[in-house]
């Protein structure tokens, strides 16, 4: 035991200080760099809506990160580097992974000699899924999920083989941890997903009904708890299906996209010769790095064959055997996932993806899959790799294991300990001595600074702008999505992502300035107050605009007296519009009406002269009447309220709220909750007609939040509740056995 | 529409031979190291059909396997 023990927090420890050894954070893809600054990345995490990227978005299910941003951020504070926080949380993950497989193992092999568990634990940590479709691609909900699945899946096949109730708490409890996984949604549907599979077999293996239906309430009763205990984020899905206008709300990528991405992924990675071998094809072939091609070659593809022989071997041999029939059941269960549409029987999976929504997270089959797969696989295979050797004499049982304990350490775990895991094909990460690695210049934090003392009711556009992905040509480069919300504190437009309107309003920003319309119009309609150029970034690479070109166009606007340069900090040069106004809330009463609102419209709205863009079948009266008097003033409680002061309203008006649209924005007034029609305006923004003259206060709030607050309170009441019931059913299990 | 009809077929075996589980398992396994062999070779088109029909066979054995042990 104590070996075993020692392995998992030896190997962990070399790995990830191996990795860290430098001082460095790391980071790529969709994960941007949480550790260079987590406390930029608690407010998404905390609140239902948040300020970044550019125009703001609903967080809805990014608030399942909360209990670790608040842990992550408590220590930051403490004054932990953040290199050394993230070295922690995957040292951590690394040792869960271990520990839950070891028990996962155990739980269907009772009888298994600890030597063969040990290669369960260095199989699960070393192999073609964890090193790419976990490590490799290195989003840390998925690590966390990868952590997390042998262990919850442990506790829960636990409650299913003792029937007992109680293992359903303790999965409640120990879920709750790893509740940064859900941070993005697919892997909610995926836990499930696995838990109602292990149900199913067990379900399928008796024929005893009271046995059968304790499955059933075993299940609900599970997902109940979860239900409960994560509701600070489960509540706010729901809200948000409650909107008026939530249609809008979210970016249009409909299900005939998925299904072309879905059929394209199938092809290209579903061929069983590939997920038989646990292989993902679109990493193992031609264009891959040079530490990459001798995974493809004939004697490593020869031993993943043997390896995969050895399982199927074992099934067959031990068919009568529950677990491994479990096992197997789930395996194959997993390759008939990950594989997608490609035949045998793809239709049936085409059909079920188009039909039931929530498989649309399987349009990449065989990343999600490959979870199911992994679980499965592991403890087969250090099961048969047991009984191949337990039919042989004693010197080549030794051997057989020496041979197998090789392949997965040397080869599997080499580009773990080499750190070539953590490297991609894209620069600068291709780069070995660079890689994840990320050493951002001190200049951007010295820009923040600047930034954050000009106040914080304003944005700030970089320069150039392009789609999601951005190459940074740093000492220790980056590549990945954009990172506005871990270098700046305040809201910047600095890419096009996936949000809607702020989706196709971005490119018009650039063009914008490019072209000869005046620039400050449209920066105003966007609270701009800074615009900046960037010339740190591999402009080439990402088929961007030469910042130099946008640098000699700021420069042109100077001259003619729109914008001023302000500042340099390092390869950043900051620009001020000079007719910036806060324009968080406006009036306007020369309303445009347009029949369907375009971005480029905007260039021509004047928001200091109370102009604003509307859809042209709102009725607006009279609301033209001078809005001379009219005064304007609020106070931002947080990113989801704010107290709007209206003083000396004399006729109706449209106030204009420049944060995203979205159908949870409400208004009501101080007095009675009178509520107001709320529409979209300037292409982006929200606006409401006021009729009600006088002063008075009006409150705008984000209705999610109420969700998440709620959702809150019975997360604690039911964590609480639970861990209770735990406490009295272990009481009452002593007191029988006493 | 060949897979659905290999699929067939073994389901008509299962019916009239009663071959049990066995039979299937070790087809499954059979023609599985034969298409491992072939990708091997770089006989990748061959051996991915081979593959696919090791799959329905490893379908229907584990299909029969539970029904066994129930």
């Amino acid at each position: 035991m104590i070996k075993i023990i020692v392995l998992i927090l030896i190997i962990p420890s070399i790995i990830i200080g191996l990795w860290f050894k430098d001082g460095y954070i790391l980071g790529t893809a969709e994960d941007g760099l949480p550790f260079y600054n987590l406390s930029h990345f608690k407010p998404e995490a905390d609140f239902a809506w948040m300020e970044h990227p550019g125009l703001g978005r609903s967080t809805l299910y990014l608030t399942a990160s909360k209990p670790t941003y608040m842990i992550m951020t408590w220590l930051q504070n403490k004054g932990l580097p953040g290199f050394i926080i993230q070295a922690g949380v995957l040292w951590l993950m690394f040792v869960i992974s271990g520990i839950g497989i070891y028990f996962l193992t155990q739980e269907f092999f009772p009888k298994l000699p600890k030597t063969y568990l040990i290669l369960s634990i260095l199989f699960y940590w070393f192999n073609p899924i964890s090193l790419v479709n976990v490590w490799n691609r290195f989003l840390l909900d998925y690590i966390s999920f990868y952590s997390m699945l042998p262990m919850v899946s442990f506790l829960f096949i636990n409650g299913l083989k003792t029937k007992k109730y109680i293992w359903s708490i303790v999965f409640t409890i120990v879920i709750l941890f790893y509740s940064y996984s859900f941070n993005y949604l697919a892997f909610f549907i995926l836990i499930w997903l696995i838990l109602f599979i292990w149900t199913v077999f067990f379900f399928l293996l008796t024929k005893n009904g009271s046995i059968r239906f304790f499955y059933i309430k075993y299940f609900l009763l599970a997902f109940a708890f979860f239900v409960l205990t994560n509701a600070w984020w489960v509540s706010q899905l729901v809200g948000f299906q409650t909107l008026k206008d939530f249609d809008s709300s979210i970016h249009d990528i409909t299900t005939d996209i998925n299904s072309g991405i879905f059929n394209a992924l199938s092809k290209s990675m579903g061929n069983l010769n590939d997920v038989y071998r646990l292989n993902n094809a679109s990493f193992f072939k031609n264009d891959s790095l040079s530490w990459v091609k001798p995974f493809y070659s004939v004697p490593i593809v020869f031993a993943e064959f043997i390896v995969t022989a050895i399982m199927f071997w074992s099934i067959l041999k031990n068919k009568k055997d529950i677990s491994v029939l479990i096992l197997a059941g789930v395996f194959f269960t997993g390759i008939f996932l990950a594989k997608g549409n490609n035949p045998p029987l793809g239709g049936i999976f085409e059909f079920l993806f188009k039909n039931f929504l929530f498989l649309q997270i399987f349009r990449n089959p065989f990343e999600k899959s490959g979870f199911i797969l992994l679980l499965a696989a592991t403890p087969l295979l250090s099961f048969a790799i047991f009984k191949v050797s337990e039919t042989l004499k004693p010197l080549y049982r030794k051997l057989i294991y020496t041979v197998c304990l090789i392949y997965i350490v040397l080869v599997w775990g080499y580009p773990f300990y080499t750190g070539f895991v953590l490297t991609s094909k894209f620069p600068p990460t291709n780069n070995y001595e660079i890689g994840y690695k990320v050493k951002v210049p001190e200049y951007y934090h010295l820009a923040d600074d600047w930034l954050v003392k000009r106040g914080t009711n304003f944005r700030t556009i970089g320069f150039p702008i392009e789609d999601e992905a951005v190459t940074y040509k740093w000492e220790k480069g980056y590549s990945g999505v954009e990172l506005s919300t871990a270098l700046f504190s305040n809201p910047v437009i600095l890419h096009k992502t996936g949000v809607p309107f702020f989706y196709d309003l971005v490119p018009q920003i650039q063009k914008t300035l490019l072209g000869e319309e005046e620039i400050y119009k449209l920066a105003n309609i966007l609270n701009a107050r800074y615009l900046f150029v960037r010339e740190d970034i591999d402009f080439k690479e990402r088929k961007m605009v030469d910042p130099l070109i946008i640098k000699q166009k700021l420069s042109s606007r100077e001259r003619m007296g729109q914008i001023r340069k302000v500042g340099e900090f390092g390869k950043l040069t900051f620009w001020e519009n000079l007719k910036w106004k806060d324009l968080t809330f406006y009036p306007a009463n020369l309303i445009k009406l347009s029949t369907s609102q375009d971005p480029s419209n905007l260039s021509s709205i004047d928001a200091l002269s109370g102009e604003v863009l509307a859809d042209k079948k709102y009725e607006f009266g009279d609301v033209n009447d001078s809005l001379d008097n009219l005064k304007i003033t609020y106070e931002r409680i947080n990113p989801t309220k704010y107290i709007v002061h209206i003083q000396e309203a004399a006729s109706p008006f449209v106030l204009v709220f420049s944060e995203l649209f979205n159908g949870g924005w409400k208004i009501t007034s101080e007095e009675g909750g009178k509520s107001y029609d709320h529409f979209r305006v300037n292409y982006y923004a929200n606006g409401w007609l006021i009729d009600k003259k006088g002063n008075y206060d009006l409150t705008v709030e984000f209705s999610l939040q109420k969700w998440l607050d709620i959702g809150e309170k019975i997360s604690i009441i039911s964590f609480l509740v639970v861990l209770c019931l735990l406490i009295y059913l272990l009481w009452k299990n002593k007191q029988r056995k006493t | 529409m060949f897979y659905w009809i290999v699929l067939i077929l073994i389901i008509g075996i299962m019916f009239f031979l009663k071959k049990d589980s066995k039979f299937y398992l070790f087809t499954a396994f059979y023609i599985f190291c034969v298409g491992a062999i072939l990708r091997i070779i770089w006989l990748n088109e061959v051996s991915e059909i081979l593959m696919r029909m090791s799959f329905i066979f490893w379908l229907v054995g584990l299909f029969k396997a539970f029904k066994e042990v129930n």
